[in-house]
């Protein structure tokens, strides 16, 4: 139970004993129970891992079969996990630890840093070997 | 990706064939594959491969700039010209860049799609999808180096 519900006093939560209600009233029930889950599980109030991983799955879904760096960034998704902010950066870094994927123009947006040399330019490997030396440095991945 | 999904982004692909010719990988893209680099994901973003001193603004002029610092100069088609090897540019209905396609010595064309697979299929097969049409072909002379157009690295 959240911290929402559990001050609502006890005559306003729900009750089962259905027997003989209007169909009017099942279904205001069913609205107030609905606004009770919204309550506990809002969308904002999901764990930042969790959005994470929606964002990425909907965003490698959403790409096709782009090449274009530009539009994989626009994508709206991807837009997501940028908004994420700092607290998206361990699951960002961690996902490159599984496999590179185009996450560096995220990481450059959120922290403000590129610390890919010239040399890694292009090889993504290296180029998420640069990134996941940074939040180690930088305690992002303790 | 599956063939059936491939299909779906590429909707001529179900009238013409295509083979799958390549493992998923995110190593490489479109562009590199053309230019057979596949070490490298070439666009002009920056932290990306893009030849020295070529602008990185994103339009089919700067595309063109980057194979010629590899040989390669505009042509008016896709037909098989002895001596030469051909690739194909693709943009989309705002003429902006989205795909490369090399042709093998058969006629037909070999891909990159994205972070996938390549594929070897026709020009007419990948346009009208997600790659919009063909906006340029490019040619240049095979040289020694580059007489095997079958190799993958640069």
């Amino acid at each position: 139970m959240s911290a929402l519900t559990a001050t609502l006093p006890l005559e306003t939560t729900p009750r089962r004993s259905l027997e003989g209600v209007s169909p009017a009233s099942r279904a205001i029930w069913d609205e107030w129970l609905k606004a009770h889950r919204h309550a506990d599980e809002p969308v904002s109030r999901r764990p930042v891992w969790q959005r994470f991983a929606e964002f990425a799955a909907t965003w490698r879904e959403e790409r096709g079969y782009t090449s274009s760096v530009s539009d994989m960034v626009l994508n709206n998704s991807y837009q997501k996990v940028v908004a994420l902010g700092r607290r998206a950066v361990p699951y960002i870094l961690a996902d490159l630890m599984t496999a590179p994927d185009h996450w560096f123009p995220a990481l450059t947006a959120i922290t403000g840093v590129n610390p890919i040399p010239p040399e890694a330019a292009g090889n993504m490997r290296a180029m998420a070997a640069a990134w996941i030396i940074w939040g180690e440095q930088e305690g992002f991945l303790d | 990706m599956s063939q059936s999904k491939i299909r779906s982004q590429f909707p001529r692909l179900k009238r013409t064939p295509f083979l799958i010719s390549s493992p998923e990988t995110p190593t490489y893209n479109c562009i590199a594959f053309a230019a057979q680099d596949v070490q490298r994901w070439w666009w002009p973003s920056p932290s990306y491969y893009w030849p020295p001193n070529v602008d990185r603004t994103e339009n089919l002029q700067t595309f063109i700039a980057a194979f010629a610092t590899l040989g390669y100069e505009a042509c008016a088609d896709g037909r098989v010209e002895r001596g030469f090897e051909k690739v194909a540019l693709f943009a989309n209905a705002q003429g902006k860049p989205t795909h490369a396609a090399r042709q093998l010595p058969s006629g037909r064309w070999t891909s990159k799609l994205g972070n996938d697979e390549d594929i070897n299929h026709s020009i007419y097969g990948l346009e009208g999808g997600q790659y919009g049409d063909v906006a340029q072909y490019l040619k240049r002379k095979l040289t020694s180096r580059s007489a095997n157009p079958e190799q993958k690295s640069a």
